[in-house]
């Protein structure tokens, strides 16, 4: 079992992933924009965050550098949610210091083998 | 002078010579007269003589006959004592008189010695007396004899003493008239052809380029003429060089200013070039450029530079009051130059302007032009409109306020040359800002496109997400078990979602493609090892339909300047389309060679093929052939069209041979990279 933070303003997206990964066992906070996210890592401590790229006011990018920025969640997995397959927003994610990103539309499969994959590979 | 000086010597001399002639002539003839009485004296002795040998014949013979001679001889020497005294000069008279006196003694004895008797005493002394007598005769005779012959041989001697001393005279003379002549000829030569040498000379140092050198005006009055010609062309081709060397200078100082305005592609930039290049190498008092505005309906001045203050303030420049358009577009038609040299004689009043153009021409110029004019000081003005092509896009004006320098032929053609060169610079500035306007607002729209894709193509992945998820989710009965009429339904849901999802993606890409967007990641590529990662991703879904996949590849690299991204995608849309129509037990032959110097790729199938009337509209985007559609056979119609672009981007081209059920071929030829690794695509 792993704690995972998901930040989507898709309430839809949100529910479809916190649906699936509670289904694999995965305890879930959800949040609907980067403030929120960032507030939530501070505040509690997670295994894994999701975060959707385009959000309103802070972007997935910028949560991210700023978890990166913190010493306390300066290790915390990132996973990014983009909706653009162009090798530039990958780019940028990885810059922003994301350890993994998938592309809009996943199959809910897919997230959690990817999640899987992060999750297994942190604690080793 | 010396002519006339040796004419008349030449003329004396003839009449010395004449002269000389003359007077020997007549001393001749006085020693000619002299002979005559020389001749008679000789001829009266015979006479006597012979008389006085008859009467002493008698005297000694007693012949009778001898006396009678001698009385027939007795009276013939007085007649030619007559004669002599007649024939004599002057100076002999006393002579022959002192002759007849003795003549007439001796004839009387001789008279009395014919009365007398032969050999008688008597006879004897009358003899004797009469021989004296004779001899006294005798000798006076022979004295005049004597002086006729001496004065004679005197005459003779002192005109050949003058015939000698007149020759030598004559010859001196002759001599002198010859050193003159050969002087005159040597000073007149002299005269003549050292001035004319020396204009000569001055036109060869002339013609050789020293154009300082002058003829000097000397000699006779004519070749004074030739040498002040001579000059005066000199003078008038130092002038017209010295023209011409100002002309030139002036051009070479226009050139520069119109490589300095077309140094930059800025309207204001040029107009401020034009004003202070015009006013240096014109040294004008004012330059004046006006500048077309909405259309060409105005001209409002957009630049002034003055000698005082350089260039005006942008708007002191528009308060200036302006040419009316009609005048510079009648003037631009006309394609003249307008050269006002009398301004004065117009600010006035309203005075019709002489061949002005436009309006200017019928009522002369406006009140404010006119008060403008004046106010400025203008005195000669030339004004050129610019502009290319029909309609003018401005004028250039330059002005002097100096009566004392109006504006030269060479100042206009000047100024003609470099409006035309500002008339250029300004169209392609004003061309390059309504360009560089278009290309900012182009690149806007560009970016607006690519903004309004990437927003699109968030917003519609977002909810197909959801849609895509959710499905999956209920298909895996994480919700409960579901009933087959339930699934089957779902898996409708699901085809379609993926067709929308594809559709968005290849929509996506073309427009990517399009754009040129990934134009910029051309590189070297080896096709061979794309077809092989190409033919290993799809051989998964070959295995799954049961087709078999062969590749064939040259062993060498088959290299192109591509976009890698780009050729992996048209692979993989044509061999997933191969696989896709291709039933079980079929094949699916992937081909890449060099031919022709191209690469050439093909993809063979063995799948229902298309028919022949649909071939030449498949690589329209959306479209999708018949068989295709009947069968169920999902696509978007837009696989082959994005196939097509890429190709075409990379200088190649498309070619599909099909037939229906039996199978088709897509081929693509591309260009191989040269050796310095540029392709030749465009």
């Amino acid at each position: 079992m792993a704690r995972v933070l998901i930040a989507d303003d898709d309430p839809d997206i949100r529910d479809l992933v916190a649906f699936k990964l509670t289904q694999n066992g995965h305890q879930i906070t959800a949040v609907e924009d980067g403030m929120a996210a960032l507030r939530a890592a501070r505040e509690q401590p997670f295994d894994l965050v999701l975060l959707d790229i385009r959000m309103p006011g802070m972007s997935g990018l910028d949560v991210c550098r700023s978890v990166r920025a913190a010493p306390e969640t300066a290790s915390l997995p990132v996973i990014l949610i983009t909706a653009r397959s162009q090798e530039g927003d990958v780019e940028l994610g990885f810059a922003a210091g994301a350890d993994d990103y998938i592309v809009k539309p996943f199959s809910p499969r897919e997230l959690s083998s990817r999640v899987a994959a992060m999750l297994s590979r942190v604690e080793r | 002078m010396a002519f006339g000086l040796l004419i008349a010597l030449l003329l004396l001399v003839g009449a010395g010579a004449l002269t000389v002639s003359r007077v020997a002539d007549a001393m001749h003839d006085q020693s000619y007269r002299l002979q005559p009485a020389l001749r008679e004296n000789m001829h009266m002795r015979e006479q006597v003589t012979r008389m006085s040998r008859a009467v002493r014949t008698y005297l000694l013979t007693g012949d009778t006959a001898a006396r009678s001679s001698y009385r027939q001889l007795r009276d013939e020497p007085f007649a030619t004592l007559a004669e002599a005294r007649r024939v004599a000069p002057a100076w002999a008279r006393s002579n022959l008189a002192a002759q007849d006196r003795q003549l007439r003694a001796y004839v009387r004895l001789a008279d009395q010695q014919a009365q007398a008797a032969p050999g008688s005493a008597d006879a004897r002394r009358l003899t004797d007396e009469a021989s004296r007598r004779f001899t006294a005769f005798d000798i006076t005779n022979q004295r005049l004899d004597t002086r006729l012959t001496s004065e004679m041989q005197r005459l003779e001697d002192g005109a050949d003493t003058f015939l000698d001393g007149s020759a030598v005279t004559i010859g001196v003379l002759l001599a002198a008239g010859g050193a003159l002549a050969v002087f005159t000829a040597v000073r007149t030569t002299r005269a003549l052809t050292r001035p004319l040498q020396s204009t000569a000379a001055t036109l060869d140092r002339l013609a050789s380029g020293e154009h300082s050198a002058r003829a000097h005006e000397t000699g006779p009055e004519e070749i004074r003429t030739v040498a002040r010609s001579v000059n005066a062309l000199a003078d008038e081709s130092d002038r017209l060089r010295a023209d011409e060397a100002e002309r030139r200078e002036l051009s070479q100082a226009a050139r520069e200013t119109g490589r300095r305005i077309r140094d930059r592609l800025d309207v204001d930039y040029v107009l401020d070039a034009a004003c202070t290049g015009m006013s240096e190498v014109l040294a004008a008092d004012y330059v004046f450029i006006l500048l077309a505005e909405n259309d060409g309906s105005a001209f409002p001045v957009a630049r002034v530079w003055s000698a005082e203050r350089g260039l005006l303030p942008e708007e002191e420049g528009r308060n200036i009051p302006t040419l009316p358009a009609d005048v510079v577009r009648d003037h631009y038609r006309r394609g003249t130059v307008w050269l006002i040299t009398d301004m004065p004689r117009y600010v006035s009043d309203t005075t019709p302007m002489p061949g002005a153009p436009g309006s200017f021409g019928k009522t002369g110029m406006p009140a404010e032009n006119r008060a403008a004019a004046a106010a400025l000081g203008l005195d000669s003005v030339v004004i050129t409109p610019i502009g290319v092509g029909e309609e003018p896009i401005g004028a250039v004006a330059v002005a002097r306020t100096s009566a004392d320098r109006p504006w030269r032929e060479m100042d206009i053609e000047i100024v003609e040359s470099m409006a035309s060169g500002i008339g250029r610079a300004l169209h392609t500035a004003l061309l390059y800002e309504q360009e560089t306007t278009l290309v900012e607002k182009l690149r806007a729209l560009d970016k607006a496109k690519s903004d309004f894709l990437s927003t699109v193509s968030h917003e519609l992945r977002t909810p197909l997400t959801s849609i895509v998820g959710y499905i999956e989710l209920l298909k895996d009965e994480e919700t409960g078990p579901l009933t087959p009429p339930q699934l089957r339904m779902l898996d409708v849901v699901d085809r379609n979602a993926n067709r929308l999802r594809a559709l968005i993606e290849d929509l996506l890409t073309l427009s990517r493609i399009e754009s040129g967007a990934f134009g910029s990641k051309k590189g070297p590529v080896d096709l061979c090892s794309l077809v092989v990662s190409a033919t290993d991703a799809i051989r998964p879904a070959a295995a799954a339909a049961s087709v078999v996949l062969e590749t064939h590849c040259p062993s060498r690299p088959l290299v192109l300047e591509a976009d890698s991204d780009q050729l992996d995608r048209v692979l993989m849309n044509l061999l997933s389309n191969a696989v896709k129509f291709t039933p079980e037990g079929g094949k699916v032959t992937v081909r890449a060679e060099a031919r022709d110097g191209e690469a050439v790729l093909s993809v063979s199938d063995t799948g229902i093929g298309i028919p022949a009337a649909e071939q030449e509209k498949l690589f329209q985007r959306f479209f999708r052939a018949s068989n295709a559609t009947d069968a169920a056979i999902p696509g978007t119609g837009l696989g082959l069209t994005i196939v097509r672009t890429i190709v075409a981007n990379h200088g190649g081209e498309m070619y599909v041979s099909s037939a229906e059920g039996r199978g088709t071929t897509f081929t693509a030829r591309l260009p191989i990279a040269t050796t310095h690794g540029a392709a030749a695509a465009s």
